[in-house]
């Protein structure tokens, strides 16, 4: 029973501290870092508080290792629901950034074409 | 006598490098006035290169966005230049664009705010598989409940729209079914609907190969994205984003 609590307290750390890591480089946004963070150390408390567990435990009738997996299990999915509706809005975002890019594209190319022949009149 | 209306003929066009020329020549024979852009969505082969040895204009999408977004880009377009109409027109050579002025007359004569050119409004035939027939049919059923006017061809996209529903559909296009949806999209904002018979010919090439399973999986999804489309009813009146702004 220590020793699986050990394991499990272990790897919510490690995994804190590769989210600070990540943070740190750059390659996580604070904002969704948090998520990831609060849920770790969820995790973390949840193995090292005997009364949480031996009260979920007499609620629901699961073991320790059930629980913690449940637990771990429901936050993991609102993380990905949330980056569902994030990528929804980077979706729509991306979608008028290209549109707004290609009608640029043609309004330059425009001015373009019309500077040349302007040039060419000059020439002549 | 009327005054000139400024019209737009939208194409979208992916890969139709042997498609989009002959099109293109045959709406300069019909439309003479009318200016014709291409919407590129993203083509990989020499559709670019056509359009433009064919004298029309284009606007080239970066990679592919899809039908919807691509169409929308065209109604952007329309807007900032200030067209009085627009018609859609597939790329691939199934519209015929002899039968554009059909489109034109009641926008021109203010009878409706959007045409759909109906490939079932007199059995002119359509030369498209059972299975097609049966979805659209269904489609039919279900738009013309929610419309609560006779529609025959839901998903046709050779339509042409006047400048309100220019400007809609320039802020507010649905991407996933563009077309029956935006029938939707335009009955929520209270704009009028009409169809109009033409004839449309099969894909010359390419083929539908979706099979039984995925025909009544494509059809539940687009039902599922209409009767969702009706219940976002307040958000589909005005929208933010940077198309939206003037």
């Amino acid at each position: 029973m220590l020793s699986l609590k050990i394991v499990i307290g272990l790897m919510s750390l490690i995994l804190i501290i590769i989210t600070l890591e990540l943070i740190r480089r750059e390659k996580l946004k604070e904002r969704y870092a948090l998520l990831w963070l609060f849920t770790c150390l969820t995790i973390f408390l949840f193995s090292f508080t005997p009364r949480l567990i031996r009260f979920v435990s007499e609620i629901t009738g699961m073991y320790y290792l059930s629980i913690i997996s449940l637990v771990a299990f429901l936050f993991v999915l609102l993380i990905l629901l949330h980056f569902s509706t994030v990528i929804s809005k980077l979706h729509d975002r991306n979608k008028e950034l290209t549109q707004q890019y290609a009608l640029l594209q043609y309004k330059i190319t425009q001015i373009e074409t019309r500077q040349r022949a302007g040039n060419t009149e000059i020439n002549d | 006598m009327n005054e000139q209306k400024k019209i737009i003929v939208i194409i979208p066009a992916l890969n139709e490098e042997h498609n989009i020329g002959p099109i293109i020549e045959k709406i300069k024979k019909v439309m003479k006035e009318a200016f014709i852009l291409v919407v590129n969505d993203g083509s990989m082969d020499s559709t670019r290169k056509k359009v433009l040895t064919c004298g029309a204009q284009i606007v080239n999408l970066p990679y592919t966005l899809g039908i919807g977004a691509a169409m929308q880009t065209g109604f952007i377009f329309a807007k900032e230049n200030n067209f009085d109409i627009a018609i859609q027109i597939d790329g691939d050579g199934q519209h015929n664009p002899g039968e554009i002025p059909q489109l034109l007359k009641p926008i021109l004569e203010g009878k409706s705010d959007l045409v759909i050119g109906s490939r079932y409004i007199e059995k002119k035939g359509d030369a498209s598989t059972l299975q097609r027939r049966i979805g659209i049919k269904i489609f039919s059923l279900l738009l013309s409940k929610i419309l609560k006017q006779k529609i025959t061809d839901p998903t046709s996209g050779f339509r042409a729209v006047n400048r309100k529903v220019i400007d809609l559909f320039s802020n507010i296009y649905p991407e996933d079914y563009p077309e029956p949806e935006s029938l939707v999209v335009l009955h929520i904002n209270q704009f009028s609907i009409m169809e109009t018979p033409v004839s449309m010919t099969k894909r010359a090439s390419g083929v539908s190969s979706i099979g039984i399973f995925g025909s009544i999986y494509y059809m539940v999804k687009v039902i599922l994205a209409i009767l969702i489309d009706l219940c976002k009813k307040d958000r589909l009146k005005t929208q933010g984003g940077i198309n939206a702004k003037s």
